[in-house]
C-alpha cells in the first residue's frame, strides 16, 4: 500500500489533537492543584466530591437528564408514527413532508432557539418546562425521522402480508412483525436523540426558565466564576457515562448475534 | 365444478386502465396451476387478488362453493410463498414456521409436533434454531414453504419462488415443490415467467398477457397446439406465415380448418436438405449461428425469413442454396 510519511504524521496531528484535550482534562481532574494546570502536583479526588457538593451542577444535571429521557422518548414514539407515514405513502408530499421534518438540524439551533422563545413563551404563554421540552423535541425529531425511516424503507413490504396470509389480523401484523425488526434503528434513534438533547446549549439557553439550568450551561457558569478542576471532573465522569453507553449499545446490538451464533455452532 | 373460480375479475387502480380485464380462470381440486406470462401481464396481480391482498373492482372468486371475493385475507387460510420469501428475521426457522399456528391458539406440544413434521417434508429438519439470515437461499425457500403449508392451506400460492435461485439450485426446488405438492395434494398457484420451469411441474397452465388469459390448458397441448401467435410465440414458435401464401407456394394443400388464417411451426421441425430434395422451397442461407448442438440458420425463401435449427450431420455455409421441407403434422394452423 502507497504510504507517504506526510500523511502519516498529519494522521497523528489529527490524532493529537482530538485526544490530547481529552487526556488533559482527565489528567488535570486527578490533580491536587486548585486551577487547570500543569505540571501536576499531586493526586486527588477532591475534584469528584466537589462536583457532588455542588447543588447547581448536581440540580442541573438531574435537568438535564430528565430534560433528554423525557424529549428522545417522545421524539422516538413521533419518530416512529412520522416514518411510518412517510413510508408507507410515498410520494412528492412524502418527500416534501421529510425535508421538513429533518429541517430543524439544518436550521442553526441559536434561530430555532430565540424563534420558540417568541412563539411559545411570548406569544403562547407556555409555561416554560413544557417549552423547553418541545424545543428539546424540535432539535431531536430529525435524527427519529431519518434512523428509523431509513430502516423501515429497507424491511421487506412482503413481511406484513406474510403474516396476513398466515392470519394474523391488520391491526397486530404491524406490531409482530415490523417493530422487532426496528428495535436497533430505534435504540439508536434514542441514543443519537439523548445525547444531542443533553449537549444543546443554544435552544435550552433561551427556553429554561430563570433558576432552572440545564449541565452545559451550569458548568459554562461554573467556569466563568471559578477555573478550578471541577468541571475537569465532571467531563470525566460524563466520558465514562458515554463509554458506558456505548459499550452497552454495542453488547444489546450483539447480543442477537452472538445467540445465533451460538445456534449455528450446534 | 373446479374446486376454485375465478369469475370476470377486473382489477384497476385508477378506473382507467385495467390490469387485469374480465378474467376468468378454473383451480381444479389437488392440482397444480401456474401463471405464465411475460413480466406485467398481470399474473402476480392475479395471484394477490386470489390471496386476498387486492381487492378487484369486479367479478367473483369461489372456492369450494364458497364466497371468498371479499373475505379479508387473514380468514382465508391460504399459504402464500413470496419472492422474496419474507422470512420474519427476528424469529428462528421453528418460530416463523410456528407463526400461523400461535395465531390459532393451537397447543405447544401440538405445534412442535405439526412443525417438525413439515419441516421433515420439506427437508430442513435441524435447522429450527437458526436465523434466516443464516440460511442459503434454498433453505430459505424451503422455510417459507413449510411456513405457508404447516396451516393446512385451502390453497398455495407460489410467487415467482425460484426466480432468487441460481440455474442448478432452480431445478432441485422446482421437483422438491412438485413431490411436496403431490405428496400433500394440495391445490395450488404457481406464478413464474420461465416457460421450462413452468411446463415441467405444472397441470394446467394459463398463460397470460396484457391483464388477459390467452389459453388455458395442460402443458402438452399448449406446446402441441398454442391457441394464439402469442402464445405460440412464447412456446417456441418461430415462423409464422398466413395460409395464402403457404397455399399459394403448394407448402399445404386444401385439407386443413377453414377458419385458420395464420400458421406456424418450429426451427427444429423444418426439415433441412440440398437444393435436390424434393417436395421442397428453395431458400438460400443468409445467417448461420451454432448453438451447440444445433446450427441455426436464417434462410430467404419465397416465404420471407425463416428459422431453421437443424441437428443434422450435414452444415450448410452461407450463400448455400437449400431445401426446406414442411412436415405436414408440425404445421400449426391459427385463427
Amino acid at each position: 500500500m502507497y504510504k507517504h510519511r506526510l500523511v502519516t504524521i498529519v494522521a497523528w496531528l489529527c490524532f493529537a489533537f482530538i485526544f490530547l484535550p481529552l487526556i488533559l482534562i482527565v489528567v488535570t481532574s486527578f490533580n491536587s492543584a486548585d486551577s487547570i494546570s500543569l505540571p501536576l502536583e499531586g493526586f486527588s479526588l477532591q475534584w469528584f466530591v466537589k462536583v457532588f457538593r455542588s447543588r447547581s451542577l448536581v440540580q442541573s444535571l438531574k435537568n438535564s437528564l430528565v430534560l433528554a429521557l423525557v424529549s428522545s422518548t417522545i421524539g422516538i414514539v413521533f419518530g416512529l408514527l412520522s416514518s411510518i407515514a412517510l413510508v408507507k405513502r410515498p410520494g412528492k408530499i412524502s418527500t416534501i413532508l421529510l425535508s421538513i421534518f429533518l429541517s430543524p438540524s439544518l436550521i442553526p439551533g441559536i434561530v430555532i432557539g430565540y424563534v420558540l422563545f417568541h412563539f411559545l413563551v411570548v406569544s403562547l404563554q407556555l409555561p416554560l418546562n413544557l417549552a423547553l421540552i418541545l424545543g428539546h423535541l424540535l432539535v431531536v425529531m430529525p435524527y427519529s425521522v431519518r434512523i428509523i425511516c431509513a430502516s423501515l424503507k429497507d424491511i421487506d413490504e412482503s413481511l406484513e402480508e406474510a403474516a396476513l396470509t398466515l392470519g394474523c389480523p391488520p391491526s397486530r401484523a404491524f406490531m409482530k412483525v415490523v417493530l422487532p425488526n426496528l428495535r436497533p434503528a430505534m435504540i439508536s434513534a434514542f441514543m443519537l436523540s439523548f445525547i444531542n438533547s443533553f449537549n444543546n446549549i443554544p435552544v435550552s439557553m433561551y427556553l429554561k426558565g430563570p433558576g432552572m439550568n440545564t449541565l452545559p450551561y451550569a458548568m459554562m457558569n461554573h467556569i466563568e466564576y471559578n477555573y478550578d478542576p471541577t468541571v475537569s471532573a465532571l467531563s470525566v465522569m460524563l466520558m465514562g457515562l458515554t463509554l458506558v453507553l456505548m459499550i452497552a449499545m454495542d453488547w444489546s446490538m450483539s447480543a442477537q448475534r452472538l445467540k445465533s451464533k451460538a445456534a449455528q455452532g450446534e | 365444478m373446479s374446486y376454485g373460480e375465478l369469475r370476470h375479475i377486473n382489477v384497476s387502480y385508477d378506473k382507467k386502465n385495467f390490469v387485469l380485464q374480465d378474467l376468468s380462470l378454473d383451480i381444479h381440486e389437488g392440482e397444480l396451476l401456474s401463471l405464465l406470462g411475460p413480466s406485467g401481464c398481470g399474473k402476480t396481480t392475479t395471484l394477490r387478488v386470489i390471496a386476498g391482498l387486492i381487492d378487484p373492482v369486479g367479478g367473483t372468486f369461489e372456492l369450494d362453493g364458497t364466497d371468498m371475493t371479499h373475505v379479508q385475507v387473514h380468514k382465508r387460510n391460504f399459504g402464500m410463498v413470496f419472492q422474496s420469501y419474507a422470512l420474519f428475521p427476528h424469529l428462528t426457522v421453528f418460530d416463523n414456521i410456528a407463526f400461523g399456528l400461535k395465531l390459532r391458539n393451537v397447543e405447544e406440544a401440538a405445534i412442535r409436533k405439526q412443525v417438525g413434521k413439515i419441516m421433515e417434508i420439506c427437508g430442513i429438519e435441524g435447522f429450527e434454531k437458526r436465523f434466516p439470515k443464516q440460511l442459503s437461499g434454498g433453505q430459505r425457500q424451503r422455510v417459507a414453504l413449510a411456513r405457508a403449508l404447516v396451516i393446512e392451506p385451502k390453497l398455495l400460492l407460489l410467487d415467482e419462488p425460484l426466480s432468487n435461485l441460481d440455474a442448478q439450485l432452480r431445478l432441485q426446488m422446482r421437483t422438491s415443490i412438485k413431490r411436496i405438492q403431490q405428496e400433500l395434494g394440495i391445490s395450488s398457484v404457481f406464478v413464474t415467467h420461465d416457460q421450462e420451469e413452468c411446463f415441467s411441474i405444472s397441470d394446467q397452465v394459463a398463460i397470460m398477457q396484457n391483464g388477459k388469459i390467452e389459453q388455458c390448458d395442460s402443458p402438452e397441448q399448449i406446446y402441441s397446439h398454442p391457441a394464439s401467435e402469442m402464445v405460440a410465440r412464447f412456446v417456441g414458435f418461430r415462423n409464422f406465415f398466413t395460409v395464402e401464401q403457404a397455399v399459394g407456394l403448394h407448402i399445404v394443400a386444401g385439407n386443413f380448418d377453414k377458419m385458420a388464417t395464420m400458421m406456424c411451426i418450429r426451427p427444429e421441425d423444418i426439415v433441412l436438405g440440398d437444393k435436390t430434395f424434393s417436395v421442397s422451397m428453395p431458400g438460400t442461407v443468409e445467417v448461420r449461428t451454432y448453438l451447440g448442438k444445433a446450427y441455426q440458420y436464417e434462410v430467404k425463401t419465397p416465404l420471407g425469413m425463416v428459422t431453421v435449427a437443424s441437428s443434422e450431420d450435414t452444415v450448410y455455409a452461407v450463400g448455400a442454396t437449400v431445401g426446406l421441407g414442411f412436415p405436414r403434422e408440425k404445421l400449426v394452423f391459427l385463427n
